[in-house]
């Protein structure tokens, strides 16, 4: 039973109303719902579109990789996160100027603004924090600590605090906002993941969280990856309460009998707080649901739409009447009438600038369908969204592996840590494999790994690669005015003779590893898995970006970059580091998170270094 | 007959292990029976109910977690019952039988396994 304290916070609440950048999303509409603005990840614009005609005003170009968008209180100023530029934009989206640009630390994802548009709220997904912005003045007023990999963020309605969620691990923060402390927690359980998004309901005191499960034990088909909504109670201080009391997980594997859909990738309430709905970006669906003010069920089916490709964002107007989908992969946004869920209008917001083949590959990466899966509830995206890691040490058949970043991997071919794939194309076997168990993209016999290759037998499998191939190193924030004295201090203990990190982690790609030489090392760390089937030797992995990809080693023993080189270095057997001071191993560990401090493809191709396109 | 329990008990195990005994015996009339425990955390809630199986000896009833407290949306299995009974023929509930927490007792499973021969082919 609800609390005293909780209904009198409900009653509080009571007149709130869902407004214009309230919570996360890469689609927002103005407060007086005049206007509609779309973040187009991919071209690295802002789409305005006006509602009244469902017409495209103006695409606007904004930067790279576009992750969250904003209107700025009740104006028609708009905020952009721009993820890979590293900064928050601010636009005038009646002229389609950009009035200001705002450089922040590293990788803003999600943003909102306060109901008075006096400040911004922006996640650093790296390295995990809130920035609160004053748009007026361009100026970052308090930078306020957000845990590890902070991605979704509310705002409450009645303005006193953020909701923040951790990527990596689903748990939900609430950062007092008078104080900028972390006032509450909501943990996720041990296998939460990937919650990017959350959205906050305007009066009963509950926010909702889309993500997954990545339960790391299983990985042959049998639940290892799964869907869900979870519900907190932001109301509650009973930490004691019991199983899902403060914090209920909703399955969406399970909530339409046993129709398994796919990546949840975001959520939207309507303003009068009854209706609520979830894409589905791995099986190109949603879910129309009514909200239970129950405090058990939390949200009801209404019905499953079948979407356009790659849905990433929902949001729905404040009249409650309609509702806007962005299909991601088809550049458009689609409107719903909400009360028959059949689509209206269709915007084209943007134009591809993947171009056809990689625009294929994109789309295959990140489908739950078949031809790529047989059971509809993993894509390649599941565990590389984005190209990304997804944080996680998988107990495979061969052995522990710890995600890697596909970041520069047209570079740093072979793939995997046991180089037990030399194209991209050999994961037709993952993809025919009891992973994911589809029918494949070749039509006849499959090429063996490593051997006579598989490129070239299917257009479909190449655009893979090709997409696959395609993401790139962002530069380290570490390194932005270049190589601080202790990183170069650190450069130098890198590069000496003594202590051989570079003989291995050689060239401009800080990898030996190459098809051609297809060199391994026993690094001691083959004996620390029991299960291990293929090591002791693994392929050197590039440096480049290891700031953001804790933990290390392939079997994500290591939990900083400091236990690579001390605790998880027993006999000095992964380079010689037993010698250094502690002060030369901050040097060492200030350089590595500094890499790339330039980019390193010039000299790559300079090295006559090998790419692979597709 | 369908279980579903949010809690590990001794009188849930006491249950589970009769109807475990009842399955056996009326294998050959086609009964046959599952526990899903209702669980926020499925991997915390596995070796409890793998320990309950090993305790109790279970050899006709598979075990099984739901990922959810509130369980499967179409079984409509009520916010304060701590163990729900379905018992089922066909297409039909022919019982049902619903405990608050800590309501499970000796007399509740007397009346569940009293109630099996109504779903016996």
């Amino acid at each position: 039973m609800r609390t005293l304290a909780a209904w009198i916070a409900m009653c509080c609440l009571g007149g709130a109303a869902v407004q214009a950048g309230e919570s996360n999303s890469l689609l927002d509409i103005s407060r007086d719902a005049k206007l509609l603005a779309c973040a187009n990840r991919d071209s690295g614009t802002v789409t305005i579109v006006e509602l009244a005609t469902h017409a495209k005003r103006a695409e606007i170009a904004v930067g790279r990789h576009p992750e969250g968008v904003s209107f700025v209180g009740d104006s028609h100023q708009l905020a952009v996160a721009l993820y890979d530029d590293d900064c928050v934009a601010i636009l005038d989206a009646e002229s389609g100027a950009i009035v200001r640009r705002i450089d922040v630390f590293d990788e803003p994802y999600g943003i909102v603004s306060s109901a008075d548009g006096r400040r911004l709220f922006v996640t650093l997904d790296y390295p995990g924090q809130v920035l609160e912005i004053d748009p007026v003045a361009g100026t970052i007023v308090r930078t306020l600590e957000a845990g590890d990999f902070a991605r979704g963020i509310a705002i409450a309605p009645d303005q006193s605090r953020l909701l923040v969620t951790q990527y990596y691990s689903g748990e939900v923060l609430a950062i007092d906002l008078p104080g900028g402390k972390i006032a509450d927690r909501w943990p996720g359980i041990s296998n939460d993941n990937l919650a990017r998004q959350i959205a906050v309901h305007p009066k009963r005191g509950k926010a909702y969280l889309p993500h997954i499960r990545s339960r790391v034990t299983a990985v042959h088909g049998e639940g290892s990856i799964f869907p869900y909504v979870s519900v907190i109670d932001t109301v509650s201080k009973d930490t004691t309460a019991g199983d899902g009391q403060r914090r209920r997980r909703i399955p969406m594997d399970a909530f339409l009998a046993n129709l398994v859909t796919a990546n949840p990738w975001e959520a939207a309430i309507s303003a009068d707080g009854r209706q609520f709905y979830v894409v589905f970006a791995g099986t190109d669906d949603m879910f129309a649901c009514d909200v239970i003010d129950d405090d058990y069920r939390e949200i009801g089916y209404r019905k499953l739409v079948r979407l356009g490709r790659n849905p990433r964002a929902v949001r729905i107007a404040p009249d409650g009447q309609t509702l806007y989908v962005y299909n991601a992969l088809d550049f458009n946004v689609v409107a719903y009438d909400t009360r028959s869920l059949t689509p209206q209008t269709t915007i084209a917001v943007t134009e591809n600038p993947l171009g056809e083949e990689k625009l294929r590959g994109k789309v295959l990466f990140y489908s739950a369908q078949q031809p790529m899966v047989g059971r509809r509830w993993i894509s390649c995206s599941s565990c590389h969204p984005d190209g990304q890691q997804d944080g996680r040490t998988w107990h495979n058949p061969e052995g522990l592996r710890n995600t890697q970043w596909l970041a520069g991997m047209a570079w740093t071919h072979p793939i995997h840590w046991s180089a037990d794939r030399d194209e991209v194309q050999d994961f037709e076997h993952t993809i025919r494999g009891p992973l994911m168990q589809g029918r494949g993209l070749i039509r006849g016999a499959v090429q063996k790994e490593l051997g006579t290759p598989n490129k070239g037998l299917s257009a479909d499998l190449d655009a893979l690669a090709a997409y696959s191939n395609s993401h790139t190193w962002p530069l380290s924030p570490y390194a932005k005015q270049g190589l601080s004295a202790a990183a170069r201090r650190g450069q130098a203990i890198f590069i000496s003779a003594e202590t051989l990190c570079a003989t291995c982690h050689s060239g401009p790609l800080f990898t030996d590893s190459s098809v051609k030489s297809m060199a391994m090392h026993d690094v001691g760390t083959g004996a620390d898995d029991a299960s291990e089937k293929l090591g002791p030797k693994f392929d050197t992995p590039t440096l480049l970006g290891v700031y953001r990809t804790a933990p290390h080693l392939h079997h994500g023993q290591a939990a900083t970059l400091r236990d690579v080189l001390t605790t998880k270095n027993a006999g000095d057997r992964h380079g010689k580091t037993s010698h250094l001071s502690s002060g030369q191993i901050d040097d060492l560990v200030e350089y590595l998170k500094a890499l790339p401090y330039e980019d390193p493809q010039p000299a790559a191709a300079a090295a006559g270094l090998t790419k692979v396109d597709r | 007959m369908s279980i579903f329990a949010r809690e590990i008990t001794d009188d849930l195990a006491s249950l589970v292990k009769q109807v475990d005994e009842q399955v056996g015996k009326n294998s050959s009339k086609q009964m046959k029976a599952f526990v899903v425990l209702l669980a926020e955390d499925a991997d915390a809630a596995a070796p409890k109910l793998e320990e309950l199986a090993k305790k109790q000896g279970i050899k006709n009833v598979p075990l099984t977690i739901f990922d959810g407290a509130s369980g499967p949306p179409s079984y409509k299995i009520a916010k304060d019952a701590d163990v729900t009974v379905l018992l089922w023929r066909g297409q039909t509930v022919k019982a049902n039988h619903a405990f608050g927490k800590g309501g499970l007792d000796k007399k509740g499973t007397e009346a569940i396994i009293a109630d099996a021969p109504k779903i016996l082919e």
